[in-house]
């Protein structure tokens, strides 16, 4: 036989043929008997190796992978630039000496929708107001709470953290009708914080208390607002939860 | 997964998602195991070669084209990297047929053990880039396109290495009395 029909034989083994590659396989395999057996030998083998099972990689290998890879960090797309100076207006804030409580006085001041306005992300904040859910988690040497509360037309969403190694809070408010407003913190910074109209992620350990606030995108929203959060640790989901207002506004 | 799945995971690990990071690496993680694994005969370097190759995945995720499929190219890396592994294997001084490990584990039955294991040594006769298209063909099922496409080598050239590297393994498998 020559190569052509060796490749022929192959391909047809590992149907790889075409309708018309396929009745020339058939002829010479009508034709010849040493086709034929290298034909029947190539299948065998192929049904022998299927037998063969796949072999199940060591359980810790995932882990392994994930913790060895740094991927950037976290940021909103198409808005990196403008927030990643955020974490250093929060510190120059707290380094100026705002210790003082701020509380909702620090959103009352005529806050717009259409921007984040920077004055507003300094200070400590006690979020006052109704609570209306309640997330806990505590796992993994990670231990604490999300709070949705609500105060007028605001809603505050109140985290505290008491954590060994460092945790990353993802929020997911795209659908909840409600958008960022500002951010307020008590105790230490955030290591990392990005954050868009509509989520929020931060990274953050030891022990740590911070209020996100958030306002309607439109008069009368949400009826009903669901806020996701998701917590990790090292890439390693430690827990996840939903924040509902629970009543139409 | 599909093509456009993988991509918008990559493109969140771009952003720095660590749970697209874990899904992405649990989505592979089990096939690049097993064709380093086959690519190697031995457990610990397969898992080695596995980290290895996520880590130079994702150091190089800006330089992927998402024009390809994601798999095509982790599969790549992870020949490429056996390969590597094999090579400084031979610098060292060769392992004999007692180092490479029999099979999947402890809940893979013995006679599945022992198939796997004279699989093995059939493949550890093979050169590399025989080694190379019967793992990817047999082992991770892909075709002459897609293997073609993670060795950069022409359809061509994938039939005539899988025609030769079959009758070296029929051989090999015979000789040890294997019936196919």
């Amino acid at each position: 036989m020559n190569n052509d029909e060796l490749e022929l034989i192959n391909a047809g083994v590992d149907d790889e043929l075409d309708a018309a590659g396929r009745v020339r396989l058939d002829a010479l395999l009508a034709g010849s008997e040493q086709a034929r057996d290298l034909y029947d030998g190539l299948q065998r083998l192929g049904t022998f190796l299927e037998q063969v099972p796949p072999v199940e990689p060591p359980s810790a290998l995932h882990g392994r992978i994930v913790n060895s890879i740094s991927l950037p960090r976290p940021t909103a797309p198409g808005l990196k630039g403008l927030f990643n100076v955020i974490p250093g207006l929060l510190r120059y804030g707290l380094a100026a000496g705002l210790a003082v409580v701020v509380t909702m006085a620090v959103y009352q001041g005529g806050s717009q929708l259409n921007g984040v306005d920077y004055d507003k992300l300094v200070g400590t904040i006690s979020a006052r107001g109704a609570e209306l859910d309640r997330f806990e988690f505590n796992q993994d040497g990670a231990q604490g709470s999300v709070r949705i509360l609500e105060r007028g037309d605001t809603y505050a969403l109140e985290f505290e953290l008491q954590a060994r190694r460092p945790v990353l809070f993802d929020v997911d408010f795209a659908d909840s009708g409600l958008r960022f407003d500002a951010l307020a913190q008590a105790d230490l910074n955030l290591d990392e914080l990005a954050l868009t109209k509509t989520t929020l992620s931060a990274r953050t350990e030891g022990s740590q208390r911070f209020v996100v606030l958030m306002r309607p995108v439109a008069p009368g929203s949400p009826t009903q607002a669901r806020i996701s959060i998701a917590l990790s640790q090292d890439g390693e989901s430690i827990g996840r939860g939903v924040l509902d207002t629970g009543r139409d506004r | 997964m599909t093509k456009d799945q993988d991509f918008a995971l990559i493109e969140d690990c771009k952003n720095g998602d660590q749970q697209a990071l874990a899904s992405l690496v649990r989505r592979y993680e089990r096939p690049v195991f097993n064709v380093a694994y086959r690519m190697l005969g031995t457990a610990d370097e397969a898992a080695d070669v596995s980290q290895t190759t996520f880590l130079k995945a994702f150091e190089n995720l800006s330089r992927y084209n998402p024009e390809y499929k994601f798999f095509s190219w982790i599969y790549r890396i992870a020949v490429n990297e056996s390969i590597n592994q094999l090579n400084r294997r031979k610098r060292l001084g060769e392992l004999g047929d007692d180092h490479v490990a029999p099979g999947g584990g402890p809940e893979v039955s013995v006679d599945a053990d022992r198939l796997s294991a004279e699989v093995q040594a059939a493949l550890n006769v093979l050169s590399d880039d025989h080694r190379a298209v019967i793992v990817l063909r047999h082992f991770s099922e892909h075709s002459y396109r897609d293997i073609g496409a993670m060795l950069q080598i022409p359809e061509k050239t994938v039939k005539s290495r899988l025609f030769s590297a079959r009758r070296v393994m029929q051989e090999q498998l015979e000789r040890k009395g294997v019936t196919l």
